[in-house]
């Protein structure tokens, strides 16, 4: 069940490699990731959601990552777009163009329904490019440099940027504790239940207390680990891995300013 | 040097103090080992060692260093490293390197000189060609690996460990215990060694006895194991040679007297030699013949496992195993960590089926989505899977799952738990969780007992147990057999199953090697180590001894055998010794 899990979650799959996206600065690639949200966002036509669904397409070639790969994480969201659409498309107020029951089918809804499901589906393929061609070290460490500017505003960047390393450290673990619950109650006859509602919540209660309680015990034991370690929250620490900045790091963020730059222009005079 | 000053402490929610006036020092290079039987305050003590807990009462130096003080803690905790119980909870990045790094991370080194000790620090360890790797495709032995090697990068002088061993297979432990010993060689580290294993804790120089958080002795190996007696009313033992010496001292050759190690024990022995040995036939040992029984209980033939591969976990996958089980066998599946034990286990109860072969139960074929019926399986470390609000839901959980009536649900339990001795009007109302290890322990065994298996199955049952409890567990599964139970249990303790085992079932790397009664299988050093095991203690003995001339059959490899060999050998008679 779980292995069913981890593949559905592409977000902390590292793909190894050596591609020029590989070879980007995970802050360059955080940067990017982010403006090409923002990008989407600002898109309201079909030329600009096409312009950055190419740019997808082309990243993840150069990615070098087998199309086979993307697509089984992908697979996922693709659901999860899919389902969003058809609500827009049902349920969308505006001119009925034909109706069955309570569900009514509108124009408005179409068009809506189909940017909403591709903006989804764009958004999560161009951050899960990111995680894919960046080891988990060099992502946190680009995150944390990402929101090291928001700590004037009190925001703790590294407290977070250590949290995310540590879970995504932590889920092949927790994942395959799972696993081992799920074995050990379907020994004991138990597992999840068919029947109503009320009896599949119930037959969780076996998986999930144990599930929890072993990861409050991880925790406090991790915590000990970090503390005899000498680390303090909010402490000054150095860094092992250094990430240089390169000249394709400049013009990747460039280019992407340049993106948004001509969709901001394109919604102002267009 | 580490000193401990009448320290005392008590965890917030107990009544008890875990330490009660403690004092100890500990010098650089030296090597101490702290025992007690489980819940004596061990763990405690060793995280007064880094300022982990501060004491409620007195005081703990490093260097000088006060742990109390926040301006010193951070000095105090850089000399001393730690190395926790369990490999998997103290790794905190997701690589190796990075997780190495961590500590000189902490301490705000600049980068290159966090490169040089990483590196060192992998080299030491012998793990540098693992840099990469996530921790999730380490064999244990190699996480406890990495946790020393954060400790060398940190440069600390001191290294408390946890147990460190008590989750690895034979032959990791046994590696472990070398780089230890070398590490203390070359870099003079000092290590506070917290052991169940008495074999362990003769190696220090120095050993501390914990009893309910009180000091109840301190002194050297050899002073410490003098005495079985005074030892086992805090749920210790001797050290399996020492406790052949004391037996045989008992038998009246007392010049074995507190003797402790195998070589000591053997050249005591070869000094009470009698002038001639008595002529014996070899002994050639019976090869079984085949012989067809009607009503086997589980027959295995060719059983292939392919275990999708995935980063879950280290399982192994199982290839062409065949054999068969009479009802009412008492087995045991030794192999070394990541050998196929545990998937066999599950194979076993019907939670896998298998993808080549055949496995039959009690007459039944492995079948998808059903488990065997009248088949209970005990999973390693039971208790990080109770659930219930009351040992009562938690123990009759598995009755309930397999049909029983509601109205007969109090009886199974209190049945169950009369098994596992709790009795069940004090204990059906309390919550697990509240119990302590040992009961927490049992009543996971009841929670299966309840569902009245004929096959009893358990999957490292005595881990983490004191000497008390694994005595205890290994009583309760002799009664189960005694009354007809099919028990079959994996264990990486080669004592145990040389001393409780009818049968044993070797694993390696997914095949089954060997197949046998304990005292052939554990008998073959050579192909033990091949499977990445070592025979028990005792065989080493017999081993030294057959080195010295004395016709002392292969199959003495548990206390009893070997004692009626050696007093046999030696003449009955105790010659007056001196």
């Amino acid at each position: 069940m779980s292995r069913l899990l981890q593949d559905k979650l592409l977000l902390g799959q590292y793909y190894p490699g050596v591609s020029p996206i590989h070879k980007l600065n995970a802050l360059s690639k955080w940067i990017a990731a982010l403006i090409y949200m923002i990008a989407l966002f600002v898109a309201d036509d079909w030329l600009g959601w096409g312009g950055l669904a190419v740019l997808a397409a082309v990243v993840a070639w150069l990615s070098h990552i087998p199309v086979k790969a993307l697509g089984r994480g992908l697979k996922g969201i693709l659901i999860f777009a899919i389902f969003t659409m058809a609500f827009n498309f049902f349920f969308y107020p505006g001119e009925a163009i034909w109706q069955w029951g309570f569900l009514r089918l509108t124009k408005e809804g179409i068009f809506y329904g189909l940017a909403m499901g591709l903006r989804l589906f764009l958004l999560v393929a161009f951050s899960s490019l990111l995680t894919l061609t960046s080891k988990p070290v060099a992502l946190t460490d680009g995150m944390e440099k990402m929101l090291t500017p928001l700590r004037v505003i009190g925001l703790p960047a590294a407290e977070i940027a250590m949290t995310t390393s540590i879970a995504l450290r932590f889920i092949p673990t927790i994942l395959e504790e799972f696993d081992r619950i799920v074995l050990a109650q379907r020994a004991r006859g138990g597992g999840l239940a068919r029947g109503n509602l009320f009896k599949r919540l119930a037959s969780f209660v076996p998986l999930l207390v144990p599930l929890l309680i072993s990861a409050f015990r991880r925790a406090e034991d991790l915590a000990q680990a970090m503390e005899a370690k000498c680390y303090q929250s909010g402490g000054k620490r150095s860094r092992w891995r250094q990430a240089p900045w390169r000249w394709p790091d400049t013009v990747t963020v460039a280019f992407m300013f340049a993106v948004l730059a001509v969709l901001i222009g394109g919604r102002i005079w267009g | 040097m580490i000193e401990i000053k009448d320290v005392s402490y008590t965890y917030e929610d107990d009544s008890q103090p875990a330490l009660s006036n403690v004092s100890l020092q500990v010098q650089p290079g030296e090597w101490l080992a702290i025992i007690g039987a489980n819940g004596s305050g061990k763990s405690t003590l060793a995280r007064m060692c880094n300022g982990l807990l501060v004491p409620d009462q007195g005081q703990v130096l490093v260097d000088g260093l006060d742990t109390a003080n926040p301006r010193e803690i951070f000095a105090a905790r850089q000399k001393v490293a730690f190395v926790f119980q369990n490999p998997d909870n103290q790794f905190v990045a997701t690589t190796v390197g990075d997780d190495v790094a961590f500590g000189p991370e902490n301490l705000g080194l600049p980068p290159a000189e966090i490169g040089k000790r990483v590196e060192e620090a992998l080299d030491a360890v012998n793990l540098r060609e693992k840099i990469d790797k996530p921790p999730h495709l380490l064999s244990g032995g190699e996480k406890q690996r990495v946790a020393i090697a954060g400790a060398l990068a940190m440069a600390s002088r001191y290294l408390v460990l946890d147990e460190p061993t008590s989750m690895l297979d034979p032959a990791l432990r046994h590696s472990l215990l070398e780089t230890l010993s070398r590490l203390r060689r070359e870099k003079g580290l000092a290590l506070i060694y917290i052991t169940n294993i008495m074999e362990e804790a003769v190696l220090a120089d120095r050993i501390l006895v914990l009893h309910q958080g009180r000091t109840i002795k301190e002194a050297a190996p050899r002073q410490i194991f003098a005495d079985g007696q005074w030892l086992r009313q805090y749920r210790l033992a001797l050290p399996p040679a020492a406790a052949f010496a004391s037996e045989l001292a008992q038998a009246g050759y007392v010049s074995l007297q507190g003797l402790l190690t195998v070589e000591e024990v053997a050249l005591a022995l070869n000094r009470l030699r009698p002038p001639v040995f008595p002529r014996r036939p070899w002994v050639t040992p019976k090869v079984e013949s085949r012989e067809k029984y009607e009503h086997w209980q589980i027959v295995a033939q060719n059983v292939d496992y392919d275990y999708p591969e995935t980063g879950l976990g280290r399982t192994q996958a199982l290839r062409q195993v065949s054999f068969a089980i009479r009802p009412g066998e008492l087995a045991a599946i030794i192999g070394r960590g990541g050998s196929g034990k545990s998937t066999l286990a599950a194979l076993l109860a019907g939670l896998y089926q298998p993808d080549g072969g055949t496995l039959s139960v009690n007459g039944r074929q492995a079948e998808k989505h059903s488990v065997f019926p009248k088949v209970g399986l005990v999973f390693q470390y039971p208790e990080q899977q109770l659930f219930g609000e009351t040992v009562f839901e938690e123990v009759s959980y598995g009755a309930k799952n397999f049909g029983a009536a509601p109205e007969t649900l109090p009886a199974l339990v209190e049945q169950a738990l009369a098994m596992v001795g709790l009795d069940s009007r004090m204990f059906s109302d309390k919550s697990p969780f509240a119990l302590s290890g040992g009961q927490k322990r049992r009543v996971c065994l009841a929670a299966t007992l309840v569902t009245e298996p004929q096959i009893l199955i358990l999957d490292e049952p005595s881990a983490g147990l004191d000497e008390g409890g694994r005595l205890w567990l290994m009583q309760l599964l002799l009664q189960l057999h005694a009354k007809g139970k099919t028990v079959i249990w994996i264990s990486h303790n080669m004592d145990e199953v040389a001393e409780f085992a009818q049968r044993l079932l070797v694993l390696d790397r997914g095949r089954l090697v060997a197949d046998g009664p304990p005292a052939r299988v554990l008998a073959e050093e050579a192909e033990l180590r091949q499977a990445g095991l070592r025979p028990p203690p005792l065989y080493h003995l017999a081993q030294a001894l057959r080195d010295l001339g004395w016709p002392v059959a292969a199959e003495c490899i548990t206390l009893e055998r070997l004692k009626q060999e050696v007093l046999a050998l030696l003449g009955g008679e105790p010659a007056v010794t001196g």
